[in-house]
């Protein structure tokens, strides 16, 4: 029963895949839509063939770069101010606005005011996933946190537990599904917030490719570097879904 | 009472929210002996639980004092680990932990206060079997159903032995057959154990089948209006409501607490 479970939930959004591109390519043909507006499919995965190697993979590596550490040091980073600012609970208030202005500001277009400090380097990339999913985590954190019912923390209290024991054995486990919601997400924007930083600074990467070859009327090499970000971000989520199903064993 | 192991005096307690104070308790003055097993009956509201987590020291009283085997609470200052072994606790609410198993659950007091050792393993065992629940032993709560959670909160509240036991309607949830053979079951585990049981209950019924004596409470705010010795010459167990004397002191307190309800109405 697992094993049928399994394939299907592989077969099934892969038939859906199947399904669009099929529409896709026959759109293309059927409407005799241009190939700078919109390449085929085919077109796509031959310019991906065609140019993985040579331009692709490096500029893959360079966006893979920026967001795993990008991501990696926003991980830590918001669970901690998360962790501190919800012992208080006036600093879930003062904290919270301001980490919801950084969620919805997209931190790409302040990219020219960080080259004016940093100049134009992959440290720059680096800081704006850091300002982008650093908030969502927290914030995501702080509501896991600051939701855990009396009950739970009044058995804490009747067996003679302090606060941090608290903390440690009942808030981060009880926090843990909202905080794996704060992953998810955290991993979504770090993809979108690398690309968007590629395009402003330059210096290779998949989403200055995408500026490159577009401006070049390369529109299928330009897909290409879209579709190979997208299964990127998809790996990305997969495993942090795949770690939470090994974290968060009671759901 | 001479030498009572719990003794709360003149006990106030305010709760302080964003737009007022409430009164929940009202100098409340109550005593519980040695190996006693009382009920505390009244409406809800009445502050009965709120009297139960002020002995565990989970709350503090606004003022008053409680006194618990010899040792007069600080009102500023948690009580000290080794008072805090002494007593235990069980929810209304199974209360269990979802991200640990039955098992994780049952043994986590003793985790909590150092405790470990085969007698404790073993009486864990002995109490999952009590209540039928040792197939579920590694199972998670949320695969339970209310009743069996509640099963496995009440063995978790019991197992690091305690000398006195808070029960804050601890079967509430349960059906009716359930609830008596429980009923019957930790009246076993009480003279087995000789604890101080502190059990709060709606159910003048089961008050009356399992208690030596019962403090009746009143609410708005709480106060102990009554406090009924509870006797019986025949031994406690479920064939004892069918006896005139059971229906006499349940009568009794139901009027005591229809008294206070009507009043209130009023």
């Amino acid at each position: 029963m697992k094993t049928k479970a399994k394939v299907f939930d592989f077969l099934a959004p892969t038939a859906v895949i199947l399904i669009l591109l099929i529409v896709w390519q026959m759109s293309c043909i059927i409407f005799n839509i241009s190939f700078h507006l919109l390449p085929k499919p085919t077109e796509i995965f031959l310019a991906l063939n065609n140019n993985f190697i040579s331009v692709i993979y490096p500029d893959m590596l360079v966006s893979l770069t920026v967001m795993l550490l990008g991501y990696l040091i926003a991980v830590p980073l918001g669970f901690v101010i998360a962790a501190i600012s919800s012992q208080f609970k006036l600093a879930v208030r003062m904290i919270t606005p301001v980490l919801i202005i950084l969620m919805v500001t997209p931190m790409a277009t302040l990219v020219p005011e960080f080259k004016l400090f940093w100049g134009v380097s992959q440290s720059v990339k680096i800081l704006v996933v850091i300002l982008q999913c650093t908030p969502v985590i927290a914030v995501n954190s702080i509501t896991g946190f600051t939701h855990v019912s009396p009950d739970k923390q009044n058995l804490m209290k009747a067996l003679g537990c302090g606060k941090w024991e608290t903390f440690f054995r009942v808030t981060i486990p009880n926090a843990m599904p909202q905080i794996f919601t704060g992953l998810k997400l955290g991993c979504i924007l770090c993809t979108i917030a690398a690309m968007s930083a590629d395009l402003s600074v330059g210096q290779g990467g998949l989403g200055y490719r995408i500026a490159v070859s577009s401006s070049m009327s390369a529109t299928d090499t330009a897909y290409a570097a879209i579709l190979v970000a997208a299964v990127i971000g998809v790996l990305l989520y997969s495993l942090v879904s795949k770690i939470e199903s090994k974290v968060v064993t009671w759901k | 009472m001479e030498n009572p192991i719990i003794s709360i005096k003149n006990v106030n307690k305010t709760f302080d929210t964003r737009k007022h104070k409430i009164q929940a308790l009202q100098d409340i003055n109550m005593e519980f002996g040695k190996g006693e097993l009382v009920s505390i009956v009244g409406p809800s509201g009445c502050g009965k639980s709120t009297i139960i987590r002020l002995i565990d020291d989970i709350i503090k009283p606004t003022d008053g004092t409680i006194t618990v085997d010899g040792l007069t609470y600080d009102n500023n200052k948690p009580i000290s680990k080794e008072m805090i072994r002494k007593l235990g606790f069980i929810f209304q609410i199974s209360n269990l932990y979802p991200w640990l198993t039955v098992r994780e659950n049952v043994l986590l007091p003793l985790k909590i206060h150092g405790l470990s050792g085969s007698e404790y393993e073993a009486n864990m065992e002995h109490l999952l079997k009590y209540v039928d629940m040792e197939k579920y032993a590694d199972v998670y709560p949320a695969e339970l159903s209310g009743g069996m959670s509640q099963k496995a909160g009440v063995i978790r509240g019991m197992i690091h032995k305690p000398q006195m036991l808070m029960m804050d309607e601890p079967f509430g949830a349960l059906d009716e057959n359930t609830r008596e053979t429980l009923n019957i079951e930790l009246l076993k585990i009480w003279k087995e154990t000789g604890m101080t049981i502190i059990f709060i209950t709606h159910n003048v019924e089961e008050a009356v089948l399992i208690s030596q004596r019962v403090y009746v409470m009143s609410s708005h705010p709480g106060r102990v209006t009554a406090e009924l010795k509870i006797e019986f010459d025949k031994p406690r167990d479920l064939d004892l409501i069918t006896d005139l004397k059971f229906a006499e002191y349940c009568t009794k307190i139901e009027n005591l607490i229809g008294r206070i309800e009507l009043a209130q109405i009023k």
